[in-house]
């Protein structure tokens, strides 16, 4: 009996290579036809008298590799992007459009909004001739980011082909089926995406909106910037490094799809980096604009904050002022991130050991 | 030696897969599941690659020109698949494309064979 478990484990590692390459849709149906494909050419070199130890494997070579079975069944041809990696590929680019899409386009929307005061006629055709170029810089944005996609994609499809080419394939091949727990669920990762995409492209954009709006004594608006914009030049690379870090472990969970060593360095580096960035950032006093409650004041009255207002004591000796617990926040969540993928991986992700 | 091997299988595979969708069509008029196709065509000496003929199944059924069932009466749960009344139109039209093709194709080599033999008897 122990044999025939060993048996179906290999084939339901090999049917698990087959249809984690296809979309999803036809994934059971495709699994539930190859199973009996299996089971009926093993039956047949059992009834020929085949010596049944050496059988799933002999069929499952005459199967073949895979991934090659898998395209097969995709029907696919030559490609940039070959269809291994393509419904990920157009999934990936549908998200990280859509967030720099979004981030610019909030950008130029907020500078339009606050910035137009008057409406002579020049102030409109001036408002229109800046919004048209805001707009080919949106637009000349969202063709760069589809650049990069398709040549990182590119550049892992040519890696894998370079792999396939280099040896003949055989069952020793044949991926463990990750255990339940350590799969990475699509829609978190999606989300992490998401979010890291959207927030570097408004940092990119529209830092210099961010922050107070006040009115001044003139009725004029005015924005007092929440970031440190002397700095700025400084501050903005290490900003994209830290929330490109946070995408690329996202990028890297959706790719894999489950918890492994790989998976699990790769996250420690990245956070270890965005750690680092944050601290240089906040205790460097690089990324909050140390005047902003000055220049509030200096507009509202000292009055305008109450006497338990948390941001009166922003960058103070107090409380250490809010970069300091913007920085235990931060690191508090890349060591819980991290701690729970190297959970995961030891856990559950050693090669699915069930 | 091994290079031309390689060229030689490799054209062969060529000559065989055009000829792969007309001879799977000829056999469904009637359903059957994907293995007992291979079967049946290698008992006629046509042989096939389950690794092709399975995905090729559910490309010709996407297309509209077969349509399948799933059978749970048996032991095993089987796929059936049949022509659809547009894969007749097609499989009649390959069909007779097939015949004019092997017609002349028949010329055409008979008459190089002829050729040879002739240049073969000129220089004796």
């Amino acid at each position: 009996m122990k044999s025939e478990d060993v048996k179906e484990k290999l084939v339901k590692r090999y049917l698990y290579d087959v249809t984690r390459r296809l979309p999803e849709k036809q994934r059971k149906d495709i699994e539930e036809e190859l199973r009996t494909l299996i089971e009926d050419m093993m039956e047949e070199r059992e009834q020929e008298g085949e010596n049944p130890e050496s059988i799933p494997e002999k069929v499952l070579e005459e199967l073949g590799a895979p991934a090659k079975l898998a395209s097969r069944y995709r029907g696919e041809g030559d490609r940039l992007i070959g269809g291994e990696y393509y419904v990920l590929y157009c999934q990936v680019l549908k998200i990280v459009l859509f967030g720099v899409g979004i981030g610019m386009g909030v950008s130029v929307l907020l500078s339009v909004c606050f910035s137009f005061s008057a409406a002579s006629l020049h102030d409109w055709i001036h408002l229109i001739t800046e919004s048209v170029i805001d707009l080919g810089a949106v637009l000349a944005a969202l063709l760069e980011v589809f650049g990069v996609v398709t040549l990182v994609f590119w550049l892992m499809e040519r890696n894998q082909v370079k792999l396939k080419e280099q040896s003949a394939w055989n069952i020793s091949k044949l991926p463990q089926i990750p255990y339940e727990k350590a799969v990475i669920k699509r829609g978190d990762s999606m989300a992490g995406v998401i979010f890291g995409v959207l927030f570097t492209a408004l940092f990119v954009c529209a830092s210099d909106n961010l922050g107070i709006w006040l009115k001044d004594a003139g009725g004029q608006m005015v924005v007092i910037p929440l970031f440190n914009m002397a700095f700025w030049n400084r501050t903005l690379p290490l900003m994209v490094i830290s929330f490109s870090m946070g995408v690329i472990v996202d990028f890297v969970k959706l790719l894999v799809g489950h918890y492994n060593f790989f998976v699990m360095w790769v996250n420690i580096v990245c956070n270890a980096v965005s750690i680092v960035s944050a601290v240089i950032l906040l205790k460097g006093n690089l990324l909050f604009n140390p005047d902003l409650m000055s220049s509030v004041a200096a507009i509202k009255g000292e009055d305008f904050f109450g006497n338990y207002d948390i941001m009166r004591y922003w960058d103070t000796g107090i409380i250490h002022g809010v970069p300091n617990i913007c920085l235990i926040i931060i690191i508090f969540i890349l060591l819980i991130e991290v701690l729970v993928t190297v959970y995961h991986t030891l856990r559950y992700g050693l090669g699915g050991k069930q | 030696m091994d290079e031309l091997e390689e060229i030689i299988q490799s054209l062969t595979q060529e000559l065989r897969r055009g000829t792969l969708v007309l001879s799977v069509l000829s056999r469904l008029g009637t359903p059957q599941y994907g293995y007992t196709l291979v079967k049946c065509m290698e008992d006629k000496g046509i042989r096939v690659d389950t690794n092709t003929l399975y995905p090729l199944l559910r490309r010709l059924e996407k297309q509209k020109i077969l349509v399948s069932e799933w059978e749970t009466d048996g032991s095993k749960p089987r796929k059936y698949y049949k022509r659809t009344v547009l894969g007749n139109i097609v499989y009649e039209s390959l069909l007779k494309q097939w015949m004019e093709m092997t017609d002349c194709m028949q010329k055409l080599l008979g008459e190089e064979k002829k050729e040879e033999r002739r240049g073969g008897a000129d220089e004796e």
